[in-house]
């Protein structure tokens, strides 16, 4: 053939090629040879770090909570099983109606520079973020931090708060003089936590020192380096090539081979991650609890969980995952799509009617609504999937435009409150579904300051939730580690924040 | 053989007057004033070396080029570009080209072009195209089998011939023929001399003849007009103008066309 | 007809050098090897047609105890899973299928809308010269200045998917191409005789174009639409694999392959048969075309 022949073949191959393997890199070539004490550990993250501000607008991204807990510290912290530890707080206290805790601080703390943390400290972070744009500031809106004495904080919350301490895990704290100059302060953070900052290139990558003056025990590594690889394919072949260390949010197809390798760590972890599917019961379609009932039944989530999530998954009993307190399991939902079929028959349910609106967004969740309409279409009910930009969907969200949502819904204070007690009452209208007796249920649950009170105030609140079906519950997420197995003391966080600190390379 | 039918005064055309980057470029004056005049049935020669402008005038005749000053009228009625021109005068006045290959729309056959015509201008009897293309073929020469042919598949004079029938098709008054034979072989060349004598005594067309051959000119024209530069140099019958040519340049030509055909 | 030169020239050659082999088997050979484009965009063509026929497809039904089943694996109903099974347990020998006729569907569409766009505003630009032809050009250089692929993905992404968007996303970038073809063309005929000649017979603008300047392009027009064919349909591909593209009820190669990507380890057969079928259709067309290039492309042979 022509010359122009073979240019066009090799011009289609290539693009061919480049269609196919775009998400592959090659370079392996970066493991340092160096003593194994001075390499740096690879993270590979799962979400870019855009600002490394705990009060800022990206204050309650996942991304921004993993660069916090390695540079900040907080009052309380979650331990893995989500009981509240202290952290900078050597103790607490609270009052009888949950209005009134004190903190007290430990007597050893200082900064990175070699400042000591003081309650002034504490106090100014707290009003800083609760006076600030972070979709944190709410939660703290009607308490007032004052300071009595170097080492003491008060919390006063206008109204009983008793979730207030899982709140707080949120909640870092940075220099008094952070306030004054934030640009120039995030320039070069200084913190409390086990790690300080290098250099910090937002969206791409954060490396992180061992921070010498840190108050408790000293991170084993010296540098820990977490880049952004937005391709999953192309942060396992990095992690495979020894490229990358550690990574987590691995999903469950490319779990395998990675397992099956010689020189990898795989570990599971259950997260306060659950798949939320609610139903918008406003929509008239919806409205029916009979409806929303036999469509759950409908779905075989049983056989999509086993086939497409075996490892990152396993069948919800809650809305809110078992290391959330206020955890109540209820029965699961069996499928059974003749008698779905015929509950909706018996409802009234319009099979002609326009589609329902399944919409969500996030690649990496459409095998698994494809699946849940497959089933859905299988019975006759006719659902459209819509993929929406992250932007629009929440927007859509708010504005009630779906009919049936999807998202992963968690509980970062590991705490019922900010699930269940938040989005569920009817004053929050966010999936059109109203119960008075849901909103007494949920108002104890939020208000007393009574452990015993509060779980039993959620289960019954759950046991509403589940049994009218405001939404399906399918799906616990398993949050899935990777890592080299030549590093040693990675612990699995629930929330995808591992602790960098206790990490070592086998020499 | 007495009245005028075609009358161009004072024509002059300039190219090159285009704007430029810079400044504005010299005209080239490619025709300068200009005045012949063709009468009913006679066939008017126009001589010249290549460049002396002679195409330029066939081509404002034909309406197909653009003039500055001066007028052309046919039958005491001016002579616009082709785009402006009334039916009647349109069909009037028909061109035979140089080139009977590039003149000819290699993709249509020899009945389309021939029959081109008539889409335009009606003209008694064409209503049965087949008799009429025929009869055209027959008229210039041709055998009627190749009007379903394309040019390609016909030789230089049969084109010519075809290009002649596609002019005639439209019933003209007058002729432009601008260099009709110079591509043809010598042989080829007489026999298209003879159809256009002969056509015009059978439908009493008058002509323009543009060409550089004075050979040529000599067995067709009843005058003859000699440009140079763009200029005319010398106009007449053409008897008197190869007999006792007044200027420089026409004794030049014919020395050099003597040169040729001795 | 145009053999002929090529036979002209093998007699030559067979002349001047050593008989050392007959020249006309080669000759028969390099016909075999031209005709091989054509036949397996014949396959294509009869896959796209024939074959929803013959394998039914349902891109929603997500039969998952069947999933990434391996090429000929027998799947859970019995059937025969001739290149296996995507990461839903669709069959992919029937995304390949469907994927075809999608291909061809929205190739043909975009190639036919560009060339219509191209063609009058090329043969306008050019028959018309002048100020017309002076803004059109510009019009189409200042086009031509976007990247093309770049400009289909802000079309397709801001506008909300769907065959009408993806096909008018890729035509805005391939009508530029056939319009300066057509005007290169236009400017060329323009100024022979023959059009003169048909002026002086009285013929108006729009049948000249049709008669006398069209039929001069076609022929480079559809050598050039040909190639186009070729790289719309990688484009619509791209667009697909991007998630801007057709929307996830139609079965596209691009999709199929996106699908694939996370599996190119493991199940490697769901984006290699799509990938496979996509390349093939796109050198044979591209090889096609430059066979109509070689022969129609510079616009005055018969």
């Amino acid at each position: 053939m022509s010359e122009r022949g073979t240019r066009t073949a090799a011009l289609a191959l290539g693009a061919l090629l480049a269609l196919t393997a775009c998400s592959t890199t090659t370079s392996g070539d970066t493991a340092d040879t160096g003593g194994a004490a001075e390499r740096t550990i690879e993270v590979a993250g799962q979400y870019p770090i855009e600002d490394l501000d705990p009060h800022g607008v990206q204050g309650a991204s996942a991304a921004t909570g993993l660069s916090s807990k390695a540079i900040f510290s907080r009052l309380v912290q979650p331990d893995p099983d989500g009981t509240i530890v202290a952290d900078l707080a050597a103790d607490w206290t609270v009052n009888d109606d949950a209005t009134e805790w004190v903190f007290t601080l430990r007597d050893d703390l200082v900064f990175s520079d070699g400042t000591p943390v003081t309650s002034a400290d504490v106090v100014a972070s707290f009003e800083r973020l609760a006076a600030g744009d972070s979709p944190l500031a709410p939660s703290f809106a009607n308490i007032v931090a004052t300071a009595d004495g170097d080492a003491t904080v008060v919390l006063t919350a206008a109204a009983p708060d008793p979730a207030l301490a899982g709140k707080l895990t949120q909640f870092f704290v940075l220099p008094a003089s952070a306030a004054a100059d934030p640009a120039a302060f995030f320039a070069d953070p200084v913190g409390s936590g086990p790690f300080t900052v290098e250099t910090f290139v937002p969206g791409e990558a954060l490396e992180l020192a061992r921070n010498e003056n840190y108050w408790g025990d000293h991170a084993r590594v010296a540098s820990v380096r977490i880049s952004d690889i937005p391709e999953m394919a192309a942060r396992l072949t990095a992690l495979r090539t020894g490229e990358v260390d550690l990574t987590w949010g691995v999903p469950d197809d490319q779990l395998e081979p990675l397992m099956t390798a010689d020189d990898l760590v795989v570990e599971t972890v259950p997260s306060t991650l659950v798949y939320t599917m609610w139903f918008n019961s406003s929509t008239p379609a919806l409205a029916d609890t009979a409806v929303r009932r036999a469509l759950w039944k409908a779905v075989d989530f049983e056989t999509i969980i086993a086939t497409l999530n075996p490892e990152t998954g396993e069948p919800a009993k809650s809305p809110v995952a078992p290391v959330v307190f206020g955890y109540a399991p209820q029965e699961p939902v069996a499928y059974d799509p003749e008698a779905a079929r015929a509950e909706l028959e018996a409802a009234g349910f319009d099979f002609a009617g326009t589609p329902l609106r399944l919409h969500f967004s996030g690649a990496q969740f459409r095998p698994f609504l494809q699946a849940v309409v497959s089933d859905l279409t299988e019975i006759g009910v006719p659902v459209e999937l819509l993929e929406k930009e992250q932007a629009v969907f929440t927007e859509d969200l708010l504005a009630l435009n779906w009919d049936v949502n999807f998202q992963q819904v968690g509980a970062a204070t590991y705490d019922a409150a900010t699930n269940l007690g938040r989005l569920y009452p009817c004053a929050a209208g966010r999936n059109g579904y109203c119960n008075e007796d849901l909103d007494a249920a949920l108002l104890e649950g939020n208000t007393s300051n009574d452990p015993e009170v509060r779980q039993d105030a959620y289960r019954r609140a759950t046991e509403i939730i589940w049994s009218e079906a405001v939404g399906m519950y399918p799906m616990q997420v398993k949050l899935a580690y990777a890592w080299r197995s030549d590093l040693e003391g990675v612990t699995p966080d629930p929330s995808g924040f591992p602790n960098f600190s206790t990490i070592e390379i086998a020499g | 053989m007495t009245g005028t039918r075609l009358r161009v005064e004072n024509l002059a055309v300039a190219f090159g007057a285009r704007r430029r980057l810079v400044g504005r470029a010299d005209p080239l004056r490619a025709v300068d004033d200009v005045s012949f005049h063709v009468r009913d049935g006679e066939i008017l020669g126009v001589v010249g070396e290549s460049g002396s402008g002679k195409t330029t005038v066939a081509r404002c005749v034909a309406g197909l080029q653009r003039y500055a000053e001066g007028t052309i009228s046919f039958d005491d009625v001016p002579l616009g570009p082709v785009s402006a021109r009334p039916p009647q005068l349109l069909r009037a006045i028909q061109m035979v080209f140089q080139d009977p290959r590039s003149s000819l729309n290699p993709r249509r056959t020899v009945a389309q072009c021939v029959g081109e015509a008539w889409t335009s201008f009606p003209v008694p009897g064409s209503a049965d195209r087949r008799q009429a293309t025929a009869d055209l073929l027959a008229d210039v020469g041709l055998d009627p089998d190749v009007a379903g042919r394309y040019p390609a598949q016909l030789s230089g004079g049969q084109c010519q011939r075809v290009s002649i029938a596609r002019a005639l098709a439209a019933r003209p008054s007058m002729l432009v023929c601008d260099e009709a034979v110079s591509a043809l072989d010598v042989s080829v060349q007489a026999q298209i001399l003879r159809l256009l004598v002969d056509l015009r005594e059978r439908h009493g067309l008058c002509m323009v003849f543009i060409t550089h051959d004075l050979g040529v000119v000599r067995q067709v024209a009843d005058r003859v007009v000699v440009m140079q530069h763009g200029v005319i140099v010398e106009q007449g019958p053409v008897d008197d103008v190869f007999a006792a040519p007044d200027q420089p340049y026409t004794r030049e030509l014919l020395g050099a066309a003597l040169d040729l055909h001795s | 007809m145009n053999p002929l030169p090529e036979t002209l020239e093998a007699a030559t050659a067979a002349a001047t050098l050593p008989p050392a082999r007959p020249s006309r088997p080669r000759h028969l050979l390099a016909r075999v090897f031209a005709a091989v484009p054509f036949v397996i965009l014949g396959c294509y063509l009869v896959a796209a047609v024939v074959g929803p026929l013959l394998i039914d497809y349902d891109p929603v039904d997500t039969p998952l105890v069947d999933r990434l089943l391996a090429p000929g694996s027998r799947t859970s109903a019995g059937e025969l899973a001739v290149l296996g099974t995507d990461h839903l347990g669709r069959d992919v020998l029937a995304q390949v299928v469907y994927g075809a006729r999608t291909s061809v569907l929205i190739g043909v569409a975009t190639v036919v809308v560009a060339s219509v766009v191209g063609c009058c505003v090329g043969v306008i630009a050019g028959y018309s010269g002048g100020l017309v032809d002076t803004v059109l050009a510009r019009i189409m250089d200042i086009t031509l200045a976007f990247p093309g692929i770049l400009l289909a993905i802000v079309i397709a992404g801001v506008l909300d998917g769907g065959a009408v968007v993806v096909v008018a996303a890729l035509a805005v970038s391939g009508w530029i191409g056939i319009a300066r073809v057509a005007r290169g063309v236009a400017v060329s005929v323009r100024s022979r005789p023959w059009t003169d000649a048909a002026r002086m017979l009285g013929v108006r603008p729009a049948r000249m174009i049709v008669r006398h300047v069209l039929p001069f392009a076609a022929g480079p027009v559809v050598a050039l639409a040909t190639v186009e064919f070729a790289l719309v349909v990688l484009a619509e591909a791209g667009l697909s694999f991007l998630g801007v593209g057709l929307p996830a009820s139609t079965v596209s190669w691009g999709q199929t392959i996106a699908n694939g990507k996370e599996y190119l380890a493991s199940a490697w057969w769901i984006s290699a048969f799509a990938g496979v079928a996509l390349a093939g259709l796109v050198v044979s067309v591209g090889l096609i075309g430059d066979a109509f290039t070689q022969r129609y492309g510079r616009g005055f042979s018969r």
